[in-house]
């Protein structure tokens, strides 16, 4: 198993998740990087990915799980990297045991808020203690409701912008609408944010492990 | 990106149309002195399927001096976010309004795409036509793709228009422009010297003589830009991998140029002669760059007619076994009936056979020259079905000259014909489905149909009902294509210049995006013609053989005493055979370029 870590940057935020899977899985035949297929009746490259980023989220770490045994992780990277568009370009290749399932174990995601939130500091990092925080948005022509309280796990403002740890996978919390959710507490105007996810961590009880530190037992 | 900008593509349909970043991008930043933007007056998805825009997209790319980009016509909904936001249109490769372009080509594949055309050009807020582009600085505006075989219909918006292939025309007209623009000559100077090029046609230099409301003659004429040696010629083999899936979503090989079968109602068979082709080896060499490039999982051998390629055999064979390395799938478009052999089919899941035979007669099919007899069609159905096809889709004309009702009948029967068959050679339990498509015929410019009468819409009617009623079989399936868009192609095929003010009135009208079914609006189309004072029926009768015909000015090689003598031919149901290096059939195209060179 090789896990490419890499990033989605630029123009490429606005091609959807299934589309960017397409070009991963063109990239490793330009690439001639051999995947294992799967066994069934349709036989298909064996490859995962980590969670959906929503259109026009930019990611600094996204991951990337092909069953791929015969070429050194140093390899991969660089047949990698010359086949994807530079958008997508990968930081890492770690040559792993089994695939680590970020999917099923990466449960929060840290997103950057590009903008001066300076002045709302003390109002916005008091909103993560809330008990219960009721967003209303438009699912698929519907209204729907969603309590977004206890999915958030923290909210900071920095001289970048704004950091915030939200749930990600299932229970998922999308970043833009709790931006959106912001900017209604504090009577803010509505506009689009440059939102970049930034870390990918698992949270369990009080732990908190970055995605390389989960990694580390899967790492050959 | 501006903030603005990001806002509004959070909130259409697919943003990555127009945001580009494809793989293989050419370097949008060199250093350069001209920059073209080629536009097609479709969405992204059909636009980059194009073969006509991918090549001289990457030719001019890879030009010294010069970048090329891109842009497609926006869909409703990002049209309509551009408009209240105030946003003029920009390239997808780099996001620069179209208006700080140098030359912006657009590319004209149809005649419902006219719309499109002043859809593209108001969100990029040009003026229309180009004598109120005279003051202003405005980037030049040229036209190209297979309208231009009658381009007065659009021909007053442009600057130029390029007639024939772009390797040639486009080329040496982007060159020249380069040279003009590094010594400072002005763009009435250059356009002066551009129609000096072959194939550069300036409507407001070349332009129709008109006496009591009849073309009498013109100021000159123009010759069609034809590549000598296509073989030799350039052809991408590392092209963009759209992120988002296309309509054809595959590599391409363009096997050759023309068609020497002669049908007498194809416009792309004549308006492409000479027939050139390119050599087994260089297709063997750009099919395996192709795939190696791309990732691509599909390459298809594309060309007007592809089972007349001569090496076919050899290059299926060829590219079997270097290029697809059993991971790679060809595609056969357009394979005639009477060529089908169960080799050129995938190996994998049996799909339908599409076939066309375009009439239901041997009358008929001899009146328009298509050389399939009922023996042929009979073969084939009965080799397709031993293979195990158990899905048929048929082609057909309707409305073709001198049709009978006993033609229509003729359809009918070759569906029962092949329900009959397949009781004796079928091969699987699954009952054989038929899917027969019916379009209408459209005398189209350049060929010996060019004066023929269009049915009118009644009689269209009546046809489509015969088939209905008559193809209401068990599992057999009727689709027909609808009378009025029909109507509208017809007009504006063999249009003239007074036609662009029906175009400006639909446009107003709301008219765009005319090709998609859902979208086309015919009243507003009659209400168009109307405002514009003009009847749609001038258009569509049938033309007389003396009159002088609006697209006469153009010199395409085939000449139009042959059309002619194959129109009288078509009447006395005789057949032409198909050309073939050493029996040619006479049709002036080789004036232009050598065939079979």
């Amino acid at each position: 198993m090789k896990v490419i870590e890499h990033i989605k940057k630029g123009n490429i935020s606005y091609v959807s998740h299934i589309d960017s899977m397409r070009v991963l899985q063109r990239t490793l035949i330009r690439a001639n990087i051999n995947v294992k297929l799967s066994e069934g009746f349709n036989p298909h490259p064996v490859t995962y990915t980590s969670h959906p980023l929503p259109l026009g989220v930019e990611s600094e770490q996204e991951f990337f799980v092909i069953a791929n045994d015969d070429m050194s992780a140093e390899q991969v990277l660089n047949a990698f990297n010359n086949n994807i568009p530079s958008g997508m370009l990968a930081v890492k290749c770690y040559d792993c045991i089994k695939n680590p399932n970020f999917a099923k174990n990466v449960n929060y995601c840290e997103y950057l808020v590009k903008g001066n939130f300076l002045q709302y500091k003390k109002e916005i990092e008091i909103l993560q203690n809330e008990k219960s925080w009721v967003i209303k948005f438009d699912f698929k022509g519907t209204e729907k409701e969603q309590d977004i309280a206890p999915l958030i796990h923290s909210l900071k403002v920095v001289n970048k912008g704004l950091v915030m740890i939200i749930a990600t996978g299932n229970p998922n919390l999308r970043p833009d609408r709790v931006v959106s959710a912001i900017c209604d507490k504090l009577v803010l105007p509505q506009k689009a944010f440059n939102i970049v996810r930034t870390k990918q961590l698992v949270i369990n009880n009080d732990k908190i492990l970055t995605a390389e530190e989960f990694l580390q037992e899967y790492i050959k | 990106m501006d903030n603005k900008l990001k806002e509004i593509l959070l909130k259409v349909e697919k943003p990555a149309r127009y945001v580009g970043g494809e793989f293989n991008m050419p370097d949008m930043n060199k250093p350069c002195s001209t920059r073209l933007c080629l536009c097609f007056p479709e969405i992204y998805e059909i636009g980059m399927s194009n073969i006509g825009v991918r090549i001289l997209y990457h030719l001019l790319n890879d030009m010294q001096g010069i970048v090329c980009e891109r842009c497609f016509a926006p869909f409703v909904d990002m049209g309509e976010q551009l408009k209240t936001n105030d946003i003029p249109l920009f390239s997808v490769d780099s996001g620069k309004p179209l208006s700080g372009f140098d030359i912006v080509g657009m590319s004209i594949g149809y005649e419902l795409l006219y719309t499109n055309v002043l859809y593209m050009l108001d969100l990029a807020g040009i003026p229309f036509r180009a004598k109120d582009r005279q003051n202003g600085n405005y980037p030049i505006l040229i036209a190209g793709g297979p309208c231009v075989v009658n381009p007065e219909p659009f021909a007053e918006i442009f600057d130029a228009i390029m007639i024939g292939e772009g390797e040639k025309n486009l080329k040496e007209f982007t060159l020249l422009y380069d040279e003009c623009k590094k010594q400072g000559i002005s763009k009435s100077e250059f356009l002066e010297k551009a129609a000096c090029l072959d194939g550069v046609y300036i409507p407001s230099k070349t332009y129709p003589v008109v006496k009591n409301g009849k073309i009498t003659g013109f100021t000159c004429s123009v010759k069609k830009a034809v590549v000598q040696d296509l073989d030799k010629e350039y052809f991408p083999t590392k092209i963009l991998v759209p992120n988002i899936e296309i309509t054809h979503d595959r590599a391409v090989l363009e096997l050759y140029r023309g068609c020497n079968n002669g049908c007498r109602f194809c416009q792309a068979c004549f308006y492409y002669r000479p027939i050139r082709s390119r050599r087994l080896q260089t297709l063997l060499e750009q099919g395996k760059q192709l795939v190696d490039s791309t990732g691509y999982s599909e390459l298809s051998l594309s060309s007007l007619s592809t089972s007349d390629y001569e090496s076919l055999h050899e290059l299926i064979c060829g590219l079997k076994a270097d290029v697809c390395n059993g991971n790679v799938r060809l595609a056969m478009p357009s394979l005639r009936l009477d060529s089908y052999k169960s080799e050129y089919m995938g190996s994998g899941r049996l799909g339908s056979l599409t076939f066309a035979p375009e009439a239901g007669s041997q009358r008929l099919r001899n009146v328009i020259n298509k050389n399939i007899t009922d023996e042929n069609i009979k073969n084939t159905i009965k080799s397709a079905l031993e293979y195990g096809y158990t899905g048929f889709k048929l082609y057909f004309m309707i409305g073709l000259p001198t049709e009978t009702i006993e033609d229509l009948q003729g359809i009918v029967d070759i569906v029962l014909l092949i329900k009959d068959m397949a009781k004796v050679y079928g091969k699987s339990k699954r009952p054989v489905q038929i899917t027969v498509s019916t379009s209408v015929f459209i005398p189209k410019p350049l060929t010996p149909f060019q004066w023929e009468r269009q049915i009118d819409e009644q009689e269209m009617l009546a046809k489509q009902r015969f088939l209905i009623d008559n193809l209401h079989i068990k599992n057999v399936r009727y689709n027909w294509h609808s009378a009025d868009s029909s109507i509208i192609e017809a007009v504006f095929s063999r249009g003239d210049r007074r036609l662009l003010d029906v175009i400006e009135q639909a446009y107003a009208l709301g008219c765009k995006f005319d090709g998609w079914s859902e979208r086309f609006d015919f009243d507003k189309w009659k209400q168009a013609f109307d405002n514009a004072g003009i009847n749609m029926s001038d258009y569509t009768r049938e033309w007389e053989e003396d009159e002088i015909l609006p697209w006469d000015f153009v010199e395409h090689g085939v000449t139009k005493k042959y059309l002619l003598s194959e129109k009288h031919k078509a009447y006395d149901g005789v057949v032409t055979k198909a050309c073939g290096k050493n029996s040619c059939t006479g049709c002036g195209a080789n004036k232009l370029g050598r065939c079979y060179s």
